[in-house]
């Protein structure tokens, strides 16, 4: 597991940085971190490494409405990526269904009367049961993508990181090249 | 190596001032055209003032000279923002520590001051917090700045001994210096002639220079 000084250590050799770089590239871990969480969850065959387990739950309110801050001490959630996670109620043998819009055509909710259905409502999952526009109550399981700590970063994905945060810290070697060119 | 030999160039000297090379007992009656040394503790003493003269002008103003180690000491605990304490020459290795009394890790230096004092702000955006942002130091106009909570800073400084100081190899400089000590109550021109030699061997000193020529060819 990669700490703070270990990762901006191999970008400032990487790049051949002077060593006082490293403070300036620590503060950037967490940009190069978000770049990585996006990519893996755009990919449905490496999409698994940075999903939240699935002990993480949370209950549902009276409106079938949960707040995914809830869960941010832990888990800071990719809610632009919601959709390609797995979310689970014990009523159901499938996942919750993502839609885009609130409501569902009549046709549509006949044919998936077994699925419940959830969206994003600003910060929180909304959740709903079209087969009787009933809300959804009790506690619903996620594995949905999230945008790791350091510390929470998987092995595989520390290359991908550190070739990250080298991308992220290219101005910064840019600077230094300028200013070794007028010394 | 080895530093210089009290007794071997107080002999020197005495041939020196008294014009004859093999003399290496003092004589009351020293050439006139040098003056008289009535007592051989001035020359001692101005052996001494030339030791300490090649050493503060030769070894320690400048970082990286080899034979400024010796002379490095720490200086007391620093903080973020105390000065510089005064030192005989360029500040050398800078170590960090957490509690101020052991632990003390060499720091690396940071490429600005505004690196360091706006750390902080940042320390909340990592996940580690300011720890992560810890072992950084910058000097600046004679102020030391760091992350971590104490620094200490090595300095050049020098403390007269009964001994001499300077290298061995280094004597003709050291006789030059001592040269330019001494009261001249004769002809100025011998010591003149040893300030010359002096200015002309120093760079070779400041340089690392470990062999210089010997004094009368200097």
């Amino acid at each position: 597991m990669l700490n703070e000084f270990q990762a901006a250590e191999l970008v400032r050799r990487e790049l051949n940085l002077p060593e006082g770089a490293n403070l300036r590239i620590i503060p950037l871990i967490g940009r190069a971190l978000e770049l990585v969480a996006n990519k893996i969850a755009n990919n449905s065959l490496r999409r698994h490494l940075l999903l939240t387990p699935k002990t993480v739950t949370l209950s549902l309110d009276g409106d079938g409405k949960a707040a995914l801050n809830a869960i941010d001490s832990n888990f800071k959630i990719l809610s632009e990526k919601i959709e390609f996670g797995v979310i689970r109620h014990a009523d159901k043998p499938f996942p919750l269904q993502f839609i885009r819009e609130q409501r569902l055509s009549p046709l549509k909710r006949a044919s998936r009367g077994d699925f419940y259905y959830f969206w994003m409502d600003g910060a929180d999952l909304q959740t709903k049961n079209f087969a009787d526009e009933n809300a959804i109550t009790g506690d619903i399981t996620l594995q949905i993508p999230f945008i790791p700590k350091l510390s929470q970063l998987p092995a595989e994905l520390e290359q991908e990181f550190i070739s990250n945060l080298c991308d992220v810290c290219a101005g910064i070697a840019k600077d230094y090249r300028a200013d070794a060119k007028k010394k | 190596m080895a530093t210089a030999n009290k007794a071997r160039l107080l002999s020197r000297l005495i041939a020196l001032l008294s014009g004859r090379p093999n003399d290496s007992t003092f004589s009351p009656t020293v050439n006139g055209e040098n003056g008289t040394f009535s007592n051989d503790d001035e020359l001692a003493t101005a052996l001494m003032d030339g030791d300490a003269m090649v050493v503060t002008l030769g070894y320690l103003p400048k970082a990286g000279h080899p034979l400024r180690a010796p002379f490095m000491q720490p200086s007391a605990n620093l903080v973020s923002g105390d000065a510089v304490p005064k030192s005989l020459g360029e500040a050398g290795k800078v170590e960090l520590s957490v509690n101020g009394n052991n632990g003390w890790q060499p720091g690396k230096k940071a490429t600005s001051k505004a690196d360091i004092i706006n750390s902080e702000a940042l320390a909340n955006l990592i996940e580690g917090g300011a720890v992560a942002l810890r072992g950084f130091y910058f000097i600046e106009d004679g102020y030391f700045y760091t992350t971590s909570p104490y620094g200490r800073i090595y300095l050049p400084q020098f403390e007269k001994t009964n001994a001499l100081q300077a290298e061995e190899s280094h004597e003709s400089i050291i006789l030059a210096a001592t040269m330019m000590q001494l009261h001249k109550n004769g002809s100025n021109a011998k010591f003149a002639e040893a300030e010359q030699r002096f200015y002309r061997l120093l760079p070779a000193v400041l340089s690392g220079e470990m062999q210089l020529p010997n004094y009368e060819n200097a």
